[in-house]
């Protein structure tokens, strides 16, 4: 049976290069919000969205990776080398004609720093930046505008994890009242504007395809009867990065999720790292897929936490080991969703706002760099 | 067949939970990609393994277990998911099942299957499964952008035997493309990039001699010449010397950009070579098809595709046939 008929298309002597073939040059405007102040790896980055950056651009100047995922070599032997670089504001990266997988289809990049997400759209509309960072919860709004929104898979996990040896988390019962009092869809609905998935356990559906056996509904009852166990619950005080007004907005939430279901939980806004001495009993944290793989992405989790919530009661808290089963890797992600040191909350996905001229561009997967040696322009910079 | 590896150790599985003649309530779920068609025969699949072991299946009380399964999926296959609840004991067991062939969709017009063959992090422009005779190992060619590697099949896997390092074309231009042609013999091989062409005898690797030539002597560049240049369907093409009702058949991939899942649609080409029309479902893929040529079978086509989700090079053999 045959089906539509081709409309055909008369192509003179030979066929014509098919359009989708990338073509050469130009300069791709790009704009982020984070700043970052040093290019040098071994120099720290002072928070987590300078870190995510200084990874992503580290990408574009590194070709190789030692084992532990630091860069290898010298910044210019990835795909771009540094043309201008005036630190915590502005960036051009030339394209590096020598590069082994071949010359990026750009000649340049320009990278602006520090910018407001609001001004990113806005430039984006004006034509002013090609490629733009968008936070998760404006992904919506962005798309209603006109623009043109590029999403990853969700590869951001936003978790509370309870910190070892404070009093108020060490009773497993008010933070597994607290894990079930928590609605999941709301945050992602209302905060995310549902750019996002309710988050159960540490890997999400896409990675390990286990996810849908972690339960992301809210179990008010369930909570209310745990904390009647307890008589008096302790008060819980739970940090968040006073910079992140992502996180903020879930911080309120969850207050508001936990008093309904009886518990006494108040947020602290702070600029404290993570790692550093905690005035709060458990924390919001961010982490980032480094790979798309289960194993790899869950030991990294294991890692990051791992410092923060210490080791679990009855639980060996060995990362899975290399060729790991689907089922053991279910399993240690169990162990530990089920110790309730760690909650998950919500995934996040990385959006972008993309220019009408940018082809070949597709938002990276989880431990993949921006893919600009890939990207090209449709016309050259106007 | 890995899925029935798999459906035959959940339901023993079962069996050791509830033995015979316990009764069974199935639910059978599907959150992975398969299609509707797929889960029925799979569903079908597990049903006859667990009542061959003498458990009745049933859907209302008295019920000796309830196995709750789902057909899921992640980022290195597929997976069954099976939740076994019998009384207050509840035991989830997980069975990976590789993402292997896929049935090929049967619905008049051109049918066409694919066979997913290697898969590799690093760029794959273009590959080649010579034939082997019966004593020998199957060997595989791959064309990367700076080698050109030859494998052999040992214990079921593919393992490297040789690469031949391929001189850089000044300037190292990005998504290079790339053609290995062995229909002069595999003691005539040739594999080809832009500027590039490396020749020989490709069962003696070490012979292969890589130069630079015109790039107005590389014809492939311009795809393939059997192909009406009337025919544009948007993206790649490739005869595959097989008729159809007396119709030539031509492959072909989407149109999208290279950040889009792909397909490849038969053509059906008029017999006056003026017009062609789609035939039959097309065959869908991860990402972008970046390379399609006719293997030299009939019927048989090589394709590239770079995997969206993965982002590794998968190379797959997609067979035409006519459909009866």
């Amino acid at each position: 049976m045959l089906g539509l008929v081709l409309g055909l298309t008369l192509v003179g002597v030979g066929r014509a290069e098919p359009s989708r073939r990338p073509k050469y040059g130009g300069t791709l405007r790009v704009e982020i919000g984070a700043i970052v102040s040093s290019l040098d790896p071994a120099v720290a980055a002072a928070n987590q969205a300078e870190a995510a950056a200084k990874e992503k651009i580290g990408a574009l100047l590194y070709e190789r990776r030692n084992a532990d995922g630091t860069f290898a070599g010298t910044a210019g032997s990835g795909p771009f080398r540094i043309a201008e670089w005036e630190p915590g504001k502005h960036l051009v990266l030339a394209a590096n004609t020598e590069f082994g997988a071949g010359r990026p289809f750009v000649d340049s990049v320009e990278i602006q720093m520090g910018r407001a997400a609001r001004d990113r759209v806005l430039d984006l509309e004006l034509d002013k930046g090609d490629l733009v960072e968008i936070p998760p919860e404006e992904a919506r709004r962005a798309t209603e505008r006109g623009i043109r929104v590029s999403t990853s898979q969700p590869d951001e996990l936003v978790a509370v994890a309870f910190v070892a040896g404070r009093p108020a988390a060490e009773d497993a019962r008010i933070r597994e009242a607290l894990a079930r009092s928590l609605d999941r869809p709301a945050m992602v609905n209302f905060i995310l504007q549902r750019e996002g998935d309710p988050a159960g356990g540490l890997l999400p559906q896409w990675c390990s395809g286990t996810a849908f056996l972690f339960s992301t509904a809210a179990d008010v009852p369930g909570a209310k009867e745990l904390v009647s166990q307890i008589g008096h619950p302790p008060q819980i005080v739970l940090g968040y990065d006073s910079g992140d007004s992502l996180e903020q907005s879930l911080a309120e939430r969850i207050v508001v999720n936990a008093r309904e279901a009886g518990i006494r939980l108040i947020a602290q806004g702070s600029s404290e790292k993570p790692s550093g001495p905690a005035s709060y009993d458990g924390r919001l944290m961010r982490l980032r897929m480094p790979s798309p793989h289960p194993r790899a992405a869950l030991v990294n989790t294991m890692a990051a936490i791992g410092p923060i919530i210490g080791p679990i009661a009855g639980l060996e808290l060995a990362p899975p080991a290399e060729g790991a089963s689907a089922q053991q890797i279910y399993e240690v992600e169990r162990g530990i969703v089920e110790s309730y040191r760690v909650i998950p909350l919500v995934w996040l996905p990385q959006v972008y706002g993309v220019g009408a001229r940018v082809r070949d561009w597709k938002a990276p997967a989880a431990g993949e760099g921006w893919p600009l040696a890939d990207v090209w322009l449709e016309q050259e910079s106007p | 067949m890995d899925w029935e590896n798999r459906l035959r150790a959940l339901a023993d599985k079962v069996t050791a939970m509830a033995p015979p003649p316990a009764t069974i309530d199935l639910i059978v779920n599907n959150l992975s990609s398969l299609s509707a068609d797929e889960v029925a025969a799979i569903d079908e699949r597990l049903k006859s393994e667990l009542t061959r072991r003498r458990l009745r299946l049933v859907e209302v009380a008295p019920v000796d277990a309830y196995l709750n399964v789902t057909l899921s999926e992640g980022t290195e296959g597929y997976l069954i998911v099976a939740q076994i609840r019998q009384g207050t004991s509840e035991e989830t067991a997980i069975f990976p099942v590789s993402k292997g062939a896929k049935n090929g969709k049967r619905s008049g017009g051109i049918v066409l299957d694919q066979q997913l063959v290697w898969e590799q992090p690093g760029v794959i422009l273009d590959f080649a499964l010579p034939p082997a005779a019966a004593s020998e190992a199957p060997t595989m060619i791959v064309l990367e952008p700076g080698r050109l590697t030859f494998y052999t099949r040992k214990q079921n896997e593919w393992q490297i035997d040789q690469a031949v390092i391929i001189p850089p074309a000044r300037p190292w231009l990005r998504a290079a493309r790339g053609h290995i042609d062995l229909s002069q013999g595999l003691a005539n091989g040739r594999a080809d990039l832009p500027g590039i062409e490396c020749k020989g005898d490709f069962q003696h690797p070490e012979a292969v001699q890589c130069s630079f030539v015109s790039q107005d002597t590389q014809p492939w560049i311009q795809g393939d010449a059997t192909i009406p240049k009337a025919f544009d369907a948007g993206g790649d093409a490739a005869g595959v010397s097989l008729q159809c009702d007396g119709r030539a058949v031509v492959l072909a991939t989407g149109k999208e950009d290279w950040t889009h899942a792909d397909f490849i649609q038969g053509y059906e080409m008029e017999a006056n070579g003026k017009g062609a029309a789609a035939s039959g479902n097309p065959t869908e893929f991860g990402g972008p098809v970046t390379s399609l040529w006719w293997t030299g079978t009939e019927g048989v086509a090589r394709a590239v595709v770079h995997n969206l989700k993965t982002g590794n090079y998968e190379a797959y053999i997609v067979t035409a046939t006519c459909s009866q």
